[in-house]
């Protein structure tokens, strides 16, 4: 449809066939003044041609003209010029010499063949630029447009066709009843239409002085216009001689933008009023709907405070503000519903023109009222009159000059999480519309702020949630990469921590190339506290474990160590055996951790040297309460060390796994591989815990000797 | 803390375990402090604030009946780990009494019949404080 040969097809449609039409009815214009054409087609014909010749121009300016777009003012400036080239055309053209018209019978004749020309000149001129008025005006009346608007601008064109129609073929000189009421008919629909100008009301102050001369300078042209359509100039008589409709369709056009450019002069006069006022209102919304905007997009707590009390500034035109956050003091507090000043923790944010020390002037102790008062009805407080209201006595002394104050609370929750404040040095600077548009800006903020927030915070967990996965790797490191490898025995371990990071702890150290050190130990408590702990006896079990002969020793001398660091609501069970690989024997003992679990040929039982846990106790009763024993170990025979999750195991129901039941398990499956029985655990643990969360550490080392 | 974002930070609690009631009574001159259900690092918090007021208002003689006490964790020994040191200074004592066997294994286990006076009864306990003035 668009296509550049569609384009200069309808171009020379649109110019070129109304331009031949033009012509050729000039033509026969030129020969009828010579010879006397009486053949009435001739006569329809023409007027015929005329009619199509104005009705293709019409289409044709009217698909050129969708530029102007809808700006009232430019409209009328394009009007004005359109408008004002028809008489400036007839007075320049009408300057040639011509002998003008005279009446025979009952139509008008041309004096001479300049007289012709000229007709047909000023006409088809006059006639283009009204069908362009028209349709600008119609741009004027269609802004905005509503239900009635088409069809009461429709209902004008057919008026306007309709009259302009019925005089065709009719005498110039006569005018029947018919056309007179159809003329009647149209002004009527002319006047409704002339009512349709909201364009007035969304001008700016400036545009609307502008638009001012403009109406009065149009109201002028079609005044005159109008009048040279019907005062019995040459102007007139050229147009009836040319063709009788032309005439209505110019002076209907022309009387219609006349009054409708006549109420729009007193229509803008009356708006200056209120021109302030609709564009103050314009103005809020467009802000509201920016800050809003602008709000949501803002992620950084501190751009997003910044960008706040900036647009406080701008959105009520004041002159300082600043934004307060509101968090209660101690965490345990939830709510701020019963307030006093130590309840609550009141922080500054952000702030413009003005000083900390004002507004603690302002809001301190002594002004703290204010901030209470807003807590209490979760609204808007307004003081008009700083300087004259009771509730700014406080603020008498002060230096700076504030007129009238705005506190809007930020409303999260139901709570009130924040305040913005605003000043005016005038007093009664603010009306109700500020108070409404920074209410509602108010409730962005909040949501803003907290989004703010809540993204800092989930930042934030994320980064603790990588340094716990970090940890995470680091204790795994601490605990035995690879198993003692040994002919004469066979080892399997696993340790399993309830969260990222635990307190159990085992391991292993070769002591000389006969003995190996087994160690299992349980940190009290569970995550990061316990594993500080855990890698602490790490070091310890490292480091002495080499130097102590016997695990009593090593126990005691390890207690020692610990007792001076540990916390005094901790303690740390181990058990530590020292196991010779040449005779079998296994020498160990219990710092208050789970017994060991030996099974032999005949029994399984469990071996419980009696001691005192690590960090309970220092000096000489730890050291008198703590027992070695010693297993002579056969072959076949299985040593189970383990951590209290294995036992303390417990899925929803009360059961737990409990130490019999261990015992029978084991006992079941001793004749298997350490692999094996250590799965048969893992097995039970698993049927214990079933789908609940696993609630403790576990730790789990089985020794079968003599394989 | 709130007690809905504790629950979500220590992950959903299993049914009828966050029973847990300390029955404070006097018999003077010894304060009983009776403790029921289970003792955890979720509850051990109330265990200390009876123990930290009975501390506080320099009531140093304190029995410990553990008779519906079902279960004890590292949390709730440690509680008791806490307040001893001050308590014997003052010339008093934490005596625990009437644990069932189950429990006494964990006290037994970690040694503390050696640093506590553990008995059967209350009456026992409570004939001690009395006794050793």
């Amino acid at each position: 449809m668009t296509s550049p040969l569609a384009t200069r097809m309808k171009r020379a449609f649109g110019v070129g066939i109304p331009l031949f039409l033009f012509v050729i009815v000039f033509l026969t214009d030129v020969v009828r003044r010579g010879i006397e054409i009486d053949i009435l087609w001739v006569h329809v014909l023409r007027d015929a041609f005329l009619v199509l010749a104005f009705y293709l121009s019409y289409v044709f300016l009217s698909s050129l003209r969708g530029a102007a777009g809808p700006d009232p003012v430019k409209i009328q400036r394009i009007m004005l010029l359109v408008g004002i080239t028809i008489p400036i055309a007839y007075y320049s053209l009408s300057l040639y010499r011509h002998g003008g018209f005279e009446a025979v019978e009952y139509r008008l004749v041309a004096r001479d063949y300049s007289t012709v020309f000229l007709a047909h000149l000023i006409s088809v001129i006059t006639g283009l630029l009204m069908i362009l008025v028209l349709l600008y005006a119609k741009d004027l009346v269609f802004f905005k447009r509503r239900k009635g608007t088409k069809r009461n601008f429709t209902a004008f064109l057919i008026a306007l066709f309709v009259t302009s129609g019925s005089t065709f073929l009719s005498s110039p000189l006569n005018i029947s009843i018919v056309t007179f009421l159809l003329f009647a008919a149209a002004m009527i629909l002319a006047v409704i239409n002339s009512f349709r100008m909201p364009w007035i009301v969304y001008l700016s102050k400036r545009e609307k002085i502008i638009s001012l001369f403009w109406s009065l300078a149009l109201l002028t042209i079609f005044v005159s216009v109008s009048v040279l359509a019907t005062s019995s100039s040459f102007f007139e008589n050229a147009l009836l001689y040319y063709s009788h409709p032309l005439r209505y369709f110019v002076s209907i056009t022309a009387l219609f933008c006349s009054i409708y450019f006549g109420v729009a002069f007193i229509s803008t006069l009356f708006h200056f009023p209120t021109a302030e006022a609709f564009e103050r209102k314009r103005a809020e919304l467009s802000s509201l709907h920016n800050l809003s905007r602008l709000v949501a997009r803002v992620l950084n707590f501190d751009d997003l405070v910044d960008t706040v009390t900036k647009m406080t500034l701008e959105v009520c035109d004041a002159q300082s503000a600043w934004l307060e956050l509101i968090r209660p003091r101690s965490l345990s507090r939830t709510t701020i519903a019963k307030v006093r000043p130590v309840e609550y923790k009141a922080e500054v944010v952000s702030l413009k023109n003005i000083s900390q020390a004002e507004i603690d002037a302002i809001t301190s102790v002594d002004g703290s009222h204010l901030r209470e008062t807003v807590f209490s009805t979760k609204k808007a407080l307004l003081i008009n009159e700083v300087g004259g209201d009771k509730l700014t006595r406080h603020m008498k002394g002060m230096k700076k000059k504030i007129g009238s104050l705005l506190i809007t609370p930020l409303i999260s929750h139901a709570e009130v999480s924040g305040i913005l404040y605003a000043t005016k040095d005038m007093v009664y600077g603010f009306d109700q519309d500020d108070i409404d548009l920074l209410s509602a800006f108010a409730d962005h903020v909040s949501i803003a702020i907290e989004n703010s927030r809540l993204i800092e915070q989930s930042l934030e967990r994320e980064r603790l949630q990588q340094e716990m996965l970090v940890a995470q790797a680091m204790q795994r490191k601490l605990l035995p990469q690879e198993l003692p490898q040994c002919s004469n025995f066979d080892i399997d371990a696993v340790s399993s921590m309830a969260q990222e990071v635990g307190g159990d702890y085992y391991d292993f150290a070769i002591l000389d190339e006969n003995r190996i050190g087994i160690i299992v130990g349980d940190v009290s408590g569970k995550g990061v506290p316990a594993a500080f702990y855990m890698a602490e006896v790490k070091g310890i079990f490292q480091s002495l474990s080499n130097i102590c002969r016997s695990p009593k020793e090593f126990v005691v001398k390890a207690n020692k160590a610990l007792i001076g660091t540990i916390d005094k609501r901790s303690f740390i069970s181990v058990l530590y055996a020292i196991l010779n690989l040449k005779t079998g024997q296994l020498v160990l003992s219990r710092a208050g951790h789970c017994p060991l679990l030996y099974v032999t040929d005949h029994k399984t039982e469990y071996v419980r040297p009696t001691g005192l846990g690590l960090g309970l106790a220092d000096g000489p009763l730890f050291e008198n309460a703590t027992e070695e024993k010693t297993i002579n170990l056969k072959p076949g025979d299985v040593c189970i060390f383990y951590s209290d999750g294995i036992t303390e195991s417990r899925g929803s129901s009360e059961e737990e796994l409990g130490y019999d039941r261990l015992k029978e398990i084991v006992g079941r499956v001793k004749e298997e591989t350490a692999s094996g029985i250590k799965e048969e655990i893992l097995r039970a643990v698993r049927e214990y815990t079933g789908n609940s969360n696993v609630e403790d550490d576990m730790t789990l080392i089985v020794l079968k000797w003599g394989t | 803390m709130r007690a809905d974002l504790l629950k979500h930070i220590y992950g959903r609690r299993k049914a009828g375990m966050s029973d847990f009631k300390v029955m404070a009574r006097e018999e003077p001159p010894v304060s009983v402090l009776e403790i029921k259900g289970y003792l955890d690092a979720h509850t051990a918090p109330e265990l200390e604030g009876a123990i930290d007021k009975l501390v506080k208002e320099k009531k140093y003689k304190i029995i410990v009946n553990c008779r519906e006490l079902s279960y004890i964790s590292s949390a709730g020994l440690g509680v008791f780990m806490a307040y001893i040191e001050e308590v014997r200074k003052n010339d008093g004592d934490i005596k625990l009494t009437n644990m069932s066997p189950k429990i006494f294994n964990v006290f037994d286990l970690l040694g503390f019949p050696l640093l506590y006076e553990i008995f059967k009864d209350e009456s026992e306990a409570m004939k001690r404080f009395i006794d050793k003035r």
